[in-house]
């Protein structure tokens, strides 16, 4: 029962799966120690998947550069998103990204088939490191989101077709977390008026005000390169129209080397305009560089 | 806002948090038995300091050391981080690291070394980790020095 776009995931995944197997053409991966980088969220930056952390994407440890390419494919009983991202960072320092988004909607009956979005995002770290010293990494980003089908959530009650998102992370690697396991930890507060990250629309009729979202990651390194990971985030519910629901998933990520990584997760949306009980999987590639 | 389990995850973070912090200080000599003793300690020691020899960012800091001395040394630093029976009697970590210049990309370069070095000689993910638990601290005074 999915449309045309039911292509785009597995295409998009075989073009990740590619550049993943074209390792550091032109350029030696950073010398940060492997799965430091994370692993591909669902915006664009460095994070979990659906969370921001305060880590940085690529490799690149101060005065080198590294970012990373990736895809990402979610499905869930009624809907299909497939997201592709690239990122770069410098001297572990500051991160710009961009992302595009594409809801598959078709089973819906609404006027278009598809939602999706255009994502910019900057990250700079402001102290602390992952692993090193005293203080967790801290960093701050924005988002800038720019809605491509708006008619839609137009229709659905959003007031505007673009929105910024702000958010503050704090993330810790503790090596020693349980007995040897290294344990990590996030917590993102986020300031956000976007409806499903914005695939419908900033602002709505039910509710127009700027919040405080939270959002949090636990995670454990199994081995030295499989991560599993819970990830919460909390979500705003600005349309009359529909509940929107706060989103979680669970997610095994393998890293079999620093230049590529294979994440998989069950993923709970809850409801998504109006069709209950998202729940499904996601699956990404990356390549880092 | 959507369902409201945030409580429980701020929760379940502090317990964590809470852990974590109090397992970096757990002592005994189960990490030095199971880094396999001196022995153990002496194999991924050598192997690490081969492989920085012939690591094209890092060989240079290895150029003029006395091999013998410096294995003998981190062997002794590690064994007497890990609770076995050993005293480290070299130089201080700065002192040991004076006029080198490292930098956070060499030093993170060694420590992979290590990890590698360990994990080819078949020391467990935990007790690599914990090691690695005890030589972070040292960071601080080994770069820029």
């Amino acid at each position: 029962m999915h449309g045309a776009t039911d292509r785009v995931g597995p295409v998009a995944i075989s073009i990740g799966l590619l550049l993943g197997a074209l390792p550091a053409m032109a350029h030696d991966v950073g010398s940060r120690i492997r799965a430091t980088a994370g692993v591909p969220q669902i915006e664009g930056t460095a994070g979990g998947g659906f969370v921001p952390w305060a880590v940085l994407a690529g490799y690149g440890q101060k005065q080198e550069w590294g970012g990373e390419f990736s895809v990402m494919h979610a499905r869930t009983g009624d809907f299909d998103l497939t997201i592709a991202a690239g990122s770069v960072a410098f001297n572990n320092r500051v991160e710009i990204s961009a992302a595009a988004q594409l809801l598959d909607i078709d089973d819906l009956g609404l006027p278009d088939d598809n939602l999706s979005q255009m994502i910019l995002g900057a990250k700079v770290r402001v102290a602390g490191d992952l692993i090193y010293g005293k203080l967790p990494q801290i960093s701050g980003g924005v988002q800038y989101k720019r809605n491509m089908d708006f008619d839609v959530p137009a229709l659905a009650g959003a007031r505007d077709d673009d929105g910024f998102d702000f958010y503050v992370a704090a993330t810790r690697l503790w090596l020693n977390g349980l007995h040897g396991y290294p344990v990590l930890a996030n917590v993102t507060v986020r300031a956000s008026r976007a409806n499903q990250l914005g695939l419908l629309g900033f602002g709505g009729d039910q509710d127009d005000e700027w919040e405080p979202l939270f959002e949090g990651s636990v995670a454990v390194l199994l081995r030295r390169d499989l991560v599993l990971g819970y990830e919460y985030r909390q979500k705003p519910d600005n349309l009359g129209f529909a509940d929107e629901d706060d989103w979680q998933d669970v997610f095994l990520a393998w890293f079999p080397n620093k230049y590529f990584t294979l994440t998989g997760a069950w993923a709970d949306l809850g409801d998504v305009a109006g069709r209950n009980d998202q729940e499904g999987f996601y699956v990404s590639v990356e390549s880092s560089f | 806002m959507g369902r409201k389990n945030s409580g429980l995850l701020a929760a379940s973070l502090f317990a964590i948090l809470g852990y974590g912090a109090a397992a970096e200080g757990a002592k005994g000599d189960a990490l030095f038995r199971d880094l396999g003793g001196r022995e153990g300690i002496a194999r991924f020691v050598g192997a690490a300091v081969a492989s920085a020899h012939s690591h094209p960012r890092i060989a240079f800091l290895f150029e003029d050391a006395d091999d013998g001395n410096l294995k003998g040394q981190l062997g002794d630093l590690i064994c007497a981080l890990a609770a076995g029976p050993c005293n480290y009697e070299g130089l201080g970590m700065r002192e040991a690291h004076s006029g080198m210049e490292i930098t956070e990309a060499e030093f993170d370069i060694f420590v992979e070394l290590v990890l590698d070095a360990m994990e080819q000689s078949g020391i467990s993910h935990s007790a690599r980790n914990r090691l690695l638990a005890l030589l972070v601290p040292l960071r601080e005074d080994i770069i820029h020095q």
